[in-house]
């Protein structure tokens, strides 16, 4: 059977971290990229990219551990590599606070992040209207660095990327066979599923070079995450929202959070502001799917709904949808083999 | 009353403000004066990385120690006030490596979140088999030189570009007490056989992905003869040369490449770093520091001396404790010598 013809809807970084897993794995595929909006201007890229899962309640626990930690071992290595700088994975330090006792003591990534333990009471005096807190290290993919460094090592195999708003999955069943649904929010739209909303974010990048550490509290709507050049404040959730212009009440609520927790962001310059919409989900869809119109199926397989947890889970789900292309190879494998008798 | 800092320094300026802070409003007519020949940015304190970070092995001078903590206590409690960033002043975490178990350091309950390094963390720097994390501060001389110079300028304290050659000469002039803050060139001063230089070097390169401060250390090479990497605000500073001895202040070539070659060994990712240019500076290193009153007398001419120097590789760690310590002095000399107080008001 001639090269299966792969095409990944979406080049945010579930859609470039899914293709290079199915190359990976089978590297006969012939795999395209299509989508609306590659970097610097994906969903992708307006998040800090930190290490940090969000509860996915949908999502057996042991499953999301599992795809945090692949992710998480993944990056490490290359954060300790040389390529580090140029993929933009760096390790991060800092504190998670809380103003009330956290929901868990420990929770299921303590164990993956590094060094994970409570804050000692001469760390908390840093945060006076906090009383809890949780000490760890973690990674970061900066973007649009981390995308781009994806881009370079799937053109490398031969993987072509094109600019295409995909408007219906079957436009494209004449040239592919198999179709990576990888369109983060725009799989309401593309698929139909009702299940899937925004969860608006806004966020500040400023630059503050001085600022070294992470600073998170813990009920998730204040952090400050330092990247390569820019330090990311944040941030807003809000659901079914689905405007991506910048609000300036918003900016300056969120600044104000911010330098209650670090007093020094006062300084801060140049500050740009940026939205996402949180492809929001109970749970992942990353499954299969069969469809069919007139006799004709189409192989379809889907991995959106990461919500604020894409980055964290990303190498996780990737590697699960690549194994869910071989089973559609071995599908069309065996479904051609029934055709020639 | 006039007092003159000699040296321009962390340690000179840092004493220069705690003794006028202290002692301006006690004493009718406190004149302080700073006179030195290198002012930021060309001062040793100006090319160290900045850390707040004591040796690992101590001395055992628990004075020492007690400085080093008001130090750290006093910066800490800046980091929230609004002059924090144009001091250069702020919070950054990191890891210290070693190749054995080694005790805890006097500092374990100083510095913030004081643990060992777990296995996995280890991974990540082959040939080191132990280590600790803490969060520490960083104090860029570069800026908090200048910040110390706008605070003293604030108060009237005046500035003088000058080589002083003897405290006679000082003296001559009608200063009354001395402040001795010349760091490595004491021995011009008043001959120190102890004071001996160490020299350092350093490759500032732009690696702004690294955001933890590393540092290795080997029982074999001594103390900051081993890699090290420190991020700074603008740019991160690699090193790992401490030459005992050696008073040469230009960079050498077989320096730099040990350093790179060491730090790129330490962190891959290194490679790809910016060199922006190299420094070296001579650590005043003396085995322990020397922070003590002399009275000089040489026929008519006689005065009061706070000698405040020797801080080796820890100028900026131990600065302010030091600095209060010298104002405590100050304080004994002036009792000494009953100097009036300024009138009181009538009411």
């Amino acid at each position: 059977m001639a090269a299966p013809k792969v095409a990944v809807v979406g080049a945010g970084v579930i859609g470039l971290s899914t293709a290079l897993c199915i190359v990976e794995t089978c590297p006969s595929c012939s795999v395209t990229i299509l989508s609306e909006q590659f970097s610097p201007n994906t969903t992708s890229d307006v998040a800090a990219g930190m290490l940090i899962p969000h509860s996915s309640p949908g999502t057996p626990t042991h499953l999301q551990k599992q795809w945090f930690k692949e992710t998480f071992t993944y990056l490490f290595a290359i954060s300790s590599s040389a390529e580090a700088s140029e993929a933009g994975v760096h390790l991060v330090s800092g504190w998670q606070v809380f103003k009330n006792p956290p929901k868990e003591e420990l929770p299921f990534w303590s164990d993956i992040v590094l060094g994970f333990r409570p804050m000692s009471k001469a760390e908390l005096q840093k945060f006076p209207q906090h009383r809890f807190g949780q000490a760890f290290t973690t990674l970061k993919c900066d973007c649009p660095p981390y995308l781009l460094w994806l881009e370079k090592r799937l053109k490398v195999t031969g993987v072509q990327m094109y600019p295409r708003k995909v408007a219906d999955l079957w436009e494209l069943h004449s040239e592919y066979e198999i179709i990576i649904n990888c369109a983060g929010i725009g799989a309401q739209q593309l698929v139909g599923d009702e299940k899937l909303f925004p969860v608006r974010g806004q966020v500040l990048k400023v630059d503050a070079p001085w600022v070294k550490n992470f600073i998170r509290d813990g009920d998730g709507s204040t952090y400050i995450y330092p990247g390569i050049h820019e330090v990311t404040l944040g941030g807003t959730r809000e659901k079914e929202n689905w405007s991506l212009s910048p609000d300036p009440g918003t900016t300056k609520d969120i600044f104000d959070r911010c330098c209650s927790l670090e007093p020094s962001l006062r300084g801060a310059q140049d500050i740009k502001v940026k939205v996402g919409l949180r492809p929001s989900r109970q749970s992942v869809r990353l499954q299969r799917e069969v469809l069919s119109r007139g006799g004709v199926n189409l192989l379809v397989v889907h991995n959106y709904g990461h919500g604020a947890g894409g980055f964290s889970i990303h190498r996780g789900t990737a590697k699960e949808a690549a194994r869910l292309v071989g089973e559609c190879i071995a599908a069309l494998k065996g479904s051609s083999s029934r055709a020639k008798l | 009353m006039r007092v003159a800092v000699i040296g321009a320094g962390v340690i000179g300026l840092s004493t220069a403000l705690c003794i006028h802070e202290q002692y301006h409003s006690l004493v009718s007519c406190l004149e302080v004066e700073v006179y030195a020949d290198h002012y930021t940015p060309h001062t040793t304190s100006d090319g160290a990385a900045g850390l707040w970070q004591p040796y690992v092995n101590d001395h055992g001078n628990p004075q020492e120690v007690l400085w080093n903590k008001e130090t750290f206590d006093h910066l800490l409690g800046l980091l929230g006030s609004p002059a924090a960033v144009e001091m250069g002043l702020f919070l950054i975490s990191g890891y210290n490596l070693f190749t054995q178990p080694v005790p805890d350091p006097s500092w374990k309950n100083i510095v913030l979140g004081f643990r060992n390094l777990t296995p996995k963390e280890l991974d990540l720097f082959p040939g080191y088999s132990y280590g600790w994390f803490n969060t520490a501060l960083m104090l860029e001389g570069k800026s908090y030189l200048p910040w110390l110079t706008n605070r003293l300028v604030q108060r009237g304290v005046k500035f003088f570009h000058k080589k002083v050659e003897s405290f006679q000469e000082m003296f001559a002039q009608g200063v009354d007490v001395l402040i001795n803050c010349t760091g490595l060139r004491s021995g011009q001063l008043q001959p120190d056989p102890e004071l001996q230089p160490g020299r350092g070097q350093v490759i500032k390169v732009l690696a702004p992905w690294v955001k933890h401060f590393i540092i290795t250390h080997s029982t074999e090479s001594g103390v900051y003869n081993s890699p090290y990497i420190i991020p700074g605000s603008e740019f991160t500073v690699l090193g790992g040369i401490n030459q005992h001895g050696n008073w040469n202040e230009e960079s050498s070539a077989q320096d730099h490449k040990t350093i790179w070659e060491n730090c790129c060994r330490l962190l891959p990712a290194l490679q790809k770093a910016k060199i922006l240019q190299d420094w070296s500076g001579l650590r005043p290193a003396r085995p322990r520091v020397r922070l003590e009153r002399e009275s000089i007398r040489q026929g008519e001419l006689q005065g009061e001396v706070i000698h405040n120097y020797g801080h080796g590789g820890f100028g900026l760690t131990i600065h302010w404790g030091c600095a209060m310590a010298a104002a405590r002095l100050f304080g004994s000399i002036l009792q000494e010598k009953k100097v009036p107080s300024p009138p009181q008001p009538h009411l």
